[in-house]
């Protein structure tokens, strides 16, 4: 049986490994590790002998418990194969010096093997047993936006634009005629494009109204919504609603 | 996340309890984690606005294409900086626990730092580990799995933890006594009998139990 975890989430409660990852752990440490080292680099995720990813996190810092680096080595090349896959499609060539910010993410994830056990956060590889590929998308994307912010801070830090507040407020109703597809259930990539070829006011506008959930606005003062979020009117988030929504119009129109 | 100062442990706990819960962070589960940590409401929200984001359009998880078999050169630097780090971490602070020999305690060369260390890498607590330590549980009430556990913890070949908790129990050498003669040691405890006496939390107790 694996070691427990030790991360609590924030109501307290100790994080644990899914069932299945707890039992293929079991089996890989039964295993001859000569068969684990073979299975570490199966990439095919179909094989019933691929290892996944929360295992070989744990396989790795059972090896670094032990300080046997050979094994470290062995199993954090292929893990390391695998996220650089999954880089290349999240982290495209459309960002500026995309290469290089694949390389930090990769290089500061090799790190935290390094360190586990140690410092002030020993226990930060956690939440890589618990849902690898949510956990690397959180550590991908708080490096890629901190590494966006010191390549060119407009990029990242909001500075909000001026908007006309004299045009005639758009009502909830008329908003919806733009999105009666949410734009959370488009599919594919080329939406995400559209999304994040948008100007970010408008960006922020969309994610937080129609991908997360908030209204525009509300008479309960003590209600966050989009427009307290952003620290404008409703009005102003309508009008950046609206704008979005012509675009993304012409967007859904060039696919049909 | 990267350990930095500027970053505090709950802030960045927080952010990967955004993305751990849900596949895509929304107002209900941001809204709860604002309240907790009012402190971190303008990080958390851009954050989770820029998580909401990267979900659009996107499987529930990241999509792990085939990777390549061959090694690219930014896998190569990642490996490079592993083993760097690795080297600073280890000179700064050296593994804990060093190979044993065939012969004697492999619990020997411990101080109560080690022993520390090594009871929460297994899950214990201290009481336990000395009870290990000083032969006081019946080996053959032990588990194969919680025996190769120990083994890999202590670095130690499978055959001398079993010759270990084997060999008759022992009064630890740097223990004192108040009496001038040196106590006798008692009778074995079981596995269970030695995790239930030991002040191990429930959840301890089960993990230890099942191992």
């Amino acid at each position: 049986m694996a070691l427990a975890l030790n991360k609590h989430d924030t109501d307290g409660r100790r994080y644990r490994r899914r069932p299945a990852v707890e039992a293929a752990i079991d089996a890989l440490l039964k295993q001859d590790i000569e068969i684990v080292c073979r299975q570490a680099d199966i990439q095919d995720r179909r094989s019933s002998e691929f290892i996944a990813p929360e295992c070989m996190v744990h396989l790795i810092r059972e090896a670094r418990r032990r300080n046997d680096e050979t094994s470290m080595n062995r199993f954090l090349l292929p893990l390391l194969r695998r996220c650089e896959a999954s880089l290349l499609s999240r982290v495209s060539n459309q960002f500026p010096n995309a290469q290089d910010i694949r390389e930090e993410v990769l290089g500061q994830f090799g790190e935290l093997f390094a360190s586990d056990g140690r410092g002030t956060n020993p226990d930060a590889l956690d939440f890589f047993e618990v849902r690898f590929n949510r956990a690397f998308k959180a550590f991908r994307i708080d490096i890629l936006r901190r590494e966006l912010r010191e390549q060119d801070n407009r990029k990242t830090i909001y500075v909000p634009l001026p908007d006309t507040e004299g045009t005639d407020p758009i009502s909830d109703e008329d908003l919806s005629k733009y999105f009666r597809t949410p734009p959370a259930q488009e599919s594919g990539f080329e939406l995400r494009a559209a999304l994040l070829a948008l100007p970010q006011d408008e960006q922020r506008a969309v994610v937080l109204c129609y991908i997360m959930g908030y209204d525009v606005e509300s008479k309960d003062p003590e209600k966050r919504t989009a427009a307290t979020i952003c620290g404008i009117s409703g009005r102003t988030i309508r009008n950046r609603l609206a704008r979005a929504a012509v675009k993304l119009s012409s967007f859904k129109e060039r696919r049909q | 996340m990267r350990d930095t100062n500027m970053e505090t442990t709950s802030l960045r706990d927080a952010k990967y309890h955004l993305a751990l819960s849900k596949p895509s962070p929304d107002a209900t589960l941001l809204d709860e984690l604002v309240q907790r940590f009012p402190e971190h409401a303008a990080a958390l929200t851009e954050f989770a606005i820029a998580l909401a984001l990267d979900t659009v359009g996107a499987p529930d998880e990241e999509a792990f294409e085939q990777s390549s078999s061959k090694t690219s050169s930014a896998v190569s630097k990642a490996m490079s900086r592993f083993q760097n780090r690795l080297y600073a971490e280890n000179k700064a602070s050296p593994p804990s626990f060093p190979k044993v020999s065939i012969e004697g305690n492999p619990f020997k060369a411990l101080q109560r730092r080690e022993l520390r260390t090594f009871a929460r890498n297994i899950n214990a607590n201290l009481a336990f580990v000395i009870k290990l330590r000083d032969r006081q549980i019946q080996r053959d009430t032990m588990s194969e799995g919680f025996q190769r556990r120990v083994g890999q913890e202590l670095n130690a070949p499978l055959e001398v933890v079993i010759a270990h908790f084997a060999a008759p129990p022992e009064i630890h050498v740097g223990l004192r006594f108040k009496s001038e003669s040196r106590p006798e040691t008692g009778e074995k405890q079981t596995f269970e009998e030695a995790v239930r006496s030991s002040a191990l939390t429930a959840e301890q107790q089960e993990f230890l139990l099942n191992l």
